[in-house]
């Protein structure tokens, strides 16, 4: 009997010439949002491998020079864009994927695409994570509001039911139905632009992209699943397919567009990320005599005591090794102290508005299920998060190399000391690789609950409606 | 008489009223959020000033001790990287600038939290100068945008509008009172039109009288085509309920249609005129720029002595009076470098700003495509967070830091220390504000097409209703 619903509920759209043209569009649009974005994927992809070599040549290259001016030229680390980013590139075009790798300072990730950005980039980007995450909800509520409304509105609830057709079985056969409509619209879709993406990146097909993909399409299914059972308990509850469509259209409005960013906004009043202006400057005062470039700072002083203490020598020209080079090593120190100081408070204030977005996702499940896209994608925050502090890694040991190579090769005062090739050969290549997917679901455990929680109160309120529901 | 017994309606209409009452805490919402952000970001610059004010302050006061109680000299090599009285650590310290924020700002954000809007200018490359140290915003929120009053009348006014709307006729007909509404005196478009427009103009005047409470009337030109923004495109979503109105659907049917139209203007057009832009101006590749800079780089630090020995030769007004040592050294060296840098990569750069402001200028000319880009567009021009302000402002910064690199280089060549009164002669940057006419041109434009387009509904709708 389900099956016989669902084929009448299947025919019925079929035949609707709304339905077909909707459909058609949302799948074109679906495909070329899929076959733009692995086109853009596979530029990025290649560029910035070639960008990669290139620095190191450019790092391998550079000639005979002082370590520490070679630590000012430094080098610059990539951030791997996933192969899953082409389906949703979350995070990307507003954190940029570059981080200048330089004496001194930590730095965040440079180039946001969106500093290139046009006055349309606010409206959002045409890529296969916007088709599903907000337009796919739509059809799915266009089909769904009047599934049973239309029904009582025109008597033939009141005739289905008498003939003795149970309430459940008509719900399942319905929401059945409304399934393979949106089989219909997907499937096509998806089949070719797997195939696409098989025959013109087959880089990107892994075992880890597989892992990746799986849980993304887990919550995809999850996320379409609670539209389709929330749009029948609307239609059987409600009492005119006016009302139903209201009531549906109201909270995708408010749970696509108004909630992300009144979320948005409010997490940033709740914790404020410091504004870079002021970042700085308070990091440019922390360090001010204590750089590595200041030699009568008292903290310098002190460190040259201790040393030619140690040594037992009367001045730092007779100290076995350079003591320019522990001084600048001394600054870098400092520094580090000081930008895990403010780093930390600038990453502890980004997760305390992630969390605000994680609770958020129980008003709009859009927020959980984007928050697992993204991380699936490796475009979240907590992808990052981990990019920047592995590139800080790298950096710390990168710098303590150029200056413990002054201290050790050269004298006091040697100004135009300059180490070769073999020094910057010494320094191993950066390339980093994304943490695998286990760790990526760690991060996802809340939005993954909450995004199961809107599946079982959608299908708990289709079971209430579909009880309660009156012919008319 | 109509007129009257829609107003009575309306009062009565709790739709209206609760679509009056959302609108009116969102708006509050937005204003609140909108004057935060704004404010925040002048708190920020208003500290960036005192700062450097205080930084100047204190340098001069030490130049001014060195001339009383000269300092031991120098060292030869690093040239002292704290030394005041040094133009080559003061040119490289810099001095910040901001775009300065009208208070319509608060209403329409736009790209403003994405773009730096302070930066540093010093002699130090124009690469370093332009890129250095920022972008320390949380992503998620630059990806979720803000809450602002523009957001609202973008996206959200339409909807109330659209359902107070969309079953003017279709709900008379269902109710079977459509034939008695024919049958009295007056026709029935005009009606219908004064119903719509009676709720489109009660919405509009709640996001307009915000847009006041939040920019005030410091600059009423501003705010009147912020308005007369808000009202085109408002009477334009009121022109297409209408149109749908008149094409004797069902409520059902034409909220479907209504909603998505709008999901057309809002999303998929504006999104897939994004796409078109990224495949016909594809963003230039900023890491090809990185390259060439870095190549430049080497190559200039490599020949640096060379370069110092030929810009002397070249600017032989230069030479130190009665210098013996070397010419070059970390100052000279320096400057001469960035100066030759800057020289190799303006092509590059020049190239990479042509192809961001083309894009810009194909965005421009597919505004007219959906009357949420034309609004989103005109709201900006307005409130003065334009795309083309802010390239008005970069330009700007260009001259400016033209002027600082004039005011150190000099000294610099010429082996010169600073003095209380080179100080006192350092460049400030003002700001020169962009063109009025500009930015009411713009958004009047925008204006003037979306209330054609409501009359050309409008009459459509006013023959099939006759």
């Amino acid at each position: 009997m389900i099956y016989t619903i669902a084929r009448k509920e299947w025919l019925e759209r079929l035949r609707d010439g709304q339905f077909r043209v909707v459909s058609v569009a949302m799948a074109l649009m679906l495909l070329l949002a899929f076959a733009m974005s692995l086109s853009q994927w596979k530029a990025a992809h290649i560029e910035q491998r070639r960008a990669q070599d290139r620095d190191r040549e450019q790092w391998l290259n550079q000639g005979s020079r002082n370590p520490h001016s070679a630590a000012h030229f430094g080098i610059y680390a990539f951030k791997p864009h996933l192969p899953l980013s082409f389906i949703d590139p979350g995070l990307d075009p507003y954190t940029g994927s570059v981080i200048w790798v330089e004496a001194h300072y930590q730095n965040p990730a440079r180039f946001r695409p969106s500093e290139e950005g046009t006055a349309l980039q606010r409206f959002g980007q045409l890529t296969p994570a916007m088709v599903l995450q907000w337009f796919l909800p739509l059809l799915i509520l266009l089909l769904t509001f009047s599934a049973f409304t239309s029904e009582k509105e025109q008597g033939t609830l009141r005739l289905t039911l008498a003939l003795g057709v149970p309430p459940r079985k008509l719900a399942a056969g319905k929401a059945l139905g409304v399934a393979a409509a949106i089989g219909f619209v997907l499937m096509p879709a998806a089949l070719l632009a797997a195939l696409a993406a098989v025959f013109t990146a087959p880089e990107a097909m892994n075992t880890e992209t597989l892992f990746r993909l799986l849980p993304m399409l887990f919550a995809y299914a999850v996320y379409l699943a609670v539209y389709v059972f929330l749009g029948l308990a609307v239609s059987a509850f409600s009492s005119s397919s006016r009302t139903s469509l209201a009531l549906l259209l109201g909270f995708w409005t408010v749970a696509t567009f108004v909630v992300p960013r009144v979320i948005a906004d409010t997490a940033e009043a709740a914790h404020p990320s410091p504004l870079a202006s002021d970042f700085w400057r308070e990091i440019a005062v922390g360090m001010r005599g204590a750089d590595g470039h200041s030699e009568n700072d008292k903290r310098i002083l002190e460190l040259k005591r201790q040393t030619m203490q140690k040594y037992g020598v009367a001045s730092a020209k007779d100290l076995p090794m350079n003591f320019e080079g522990l001084r600048l090593q001394a600054g870098e120190e400092h520094g580090n102290e000081l930008f895990d100081e403010y780093y930390g408070k600038l990453w502890s204030a980004y997760k305390g508005q992630e969390r605000l977005h994680h609770f958020a996702s129980l008003v709009s499940p859009l927020l959980a299920l984007r928050s697992i896209s993204m991380s699936m994608a490796g475009t979240d925050l907590a992808h990052l998060g981990d990019f920047s502090r592995e590139t800080e890694l790298y950096r710390r040991s990168l710098n303590k190399a150029m200056n413990l190579n002054v201290a050790n090769r050269s004298r006091m005062g040697e100004y135009y000391y300059f180490a070769d090739r073999s020094l910057w050969e010494s320094i191993p290549a950066y390339r980093y690789s994304s943490p695998g997917v286990g760790w990526a679901l760690q991060h996802q455990v809340l939005p993954a609950a909450i995004l199961l929680a809107w599946l079982l109160m959608s299908f708990a309120a289709f079971q209430f409606s579909i009880h309660r529901m009156r012919p008319a | 008489m109509t007129l009257q017994h829609e107003f009575l309606l309306l009062r009565r209409d709790r739709a209206v009223a609760a679509a009056v009452l959302f609108l009116a805490a969102a708006s509050t919402l937005a204003v609140v959020n909108g004057s935060r952000w704004r404010d925040g970001q002048q708190a920020a610059q208003s500290r960036a000033l005192d700062a450097q004010n205080a930084e100047y302050a204190a340098r001069r006061a030490t130049v001014a001790e060195y001339e009383l109680h000269p300092p031991p000299s120098l060292d030869p090599v690093l040239n002292n990287l704290h030394d005041p009285a040094s133009p080559y650590v003061v040119g490289q310290a810099g001095y910040v600038v901001h775009l300065p924020l009208p208070p319509a700002t608060a209403l329409a954000i736009g790209q403003f939290d994405l773009l730096p809007l302070q930066e540093l200018v010093s002699i130090r490359t124009r690469q370093r100068t332009v890129a250095d140290k920022d972008g320390l915003e949380n992503p998620l929120q630059l990806a979720a945008g803000r809450f602002d009053l523009a957001f609202l009348v973008v996206y959200l006014l339409p909807l109330l509008i659209l359902s107070l709307t969309y079953n003017l006729v279709a709900l008379e007909r269902e109710e079977g009172t459509l034939g008695l509404l024919r049958c009295q005196a007056g026709s029935l478009w005009r009606l219908m039109t004064a119903r719509a427009l009676l709720r489109t103009l009660l919405l509009s005047t709640i996001c307009s009288l915000a847009a006041l409470a939040g920019a005030g009337t410091a600059d009423m030109g501003g705010i009147v085509c912020f308005v007369a923004v808000i009202i085109s495109y408002a009477l334009f979503w009121a022109g297409l309920a209408l149109w749908v109105n008149s094409r004797n659907g069902g409520s059902t049917s034409n909220a479907a249609i209504l909603v998505l139209s709008w999901l057309l203007a809002v999303a998929v057009v504006p999104a897939s005129a994004q796409l078109a832009v990224n495949s016909l101006r594809p963003v230039p590749s900023r890491l090809e720029l990185l390259d060439v800079v870095r190549n430049q780089s080497i190559d200039a630090r490599r020949d640096a002595k060379k370069l110092v020995a030929d810009w002397y030769a070249a600017n032989p007004h230069l030479v130190p009076a009665n210098h013996a040592g070397p010419l070059y050294d970390t100052a000279t060296g320096g400057a001469v470098t960035h100066i030759e840098q800057d020289r190799r990569t303006l092509p590059v750069e020049a190239k990479f700003e042509a192809a961001v402001a083309t894009r810009q200028d194909l965005v421009n000319r597919l505004r007219f495509l959906s009357p949420a880009i034309i609004a989103s567009e005109g709201l900006l021009d307005s409130a003065g967070t334009s795309l083309e302000r802010f390239r008005h402002y970069r330009e700007q910064v260009k001259l400016f830091r033209e002027q600082w690199t004039a005011q150190f280089h000099p000294l610099i060549f010429r082996k010169q220390i600073l003095h209380p009164s080179d100080y006192d002669r350092m460049p400030a940057f003002r700001y020169g504000q962009y063109p009025t006419a500009r930015s009411v041109t713009a958004a009047a434009s925008g204006a003037a097409a979306l209330v054609a387009a409501s009359l050309a509904l409008v009459l459509i709708a006013a023959r099939r209703l006759r």
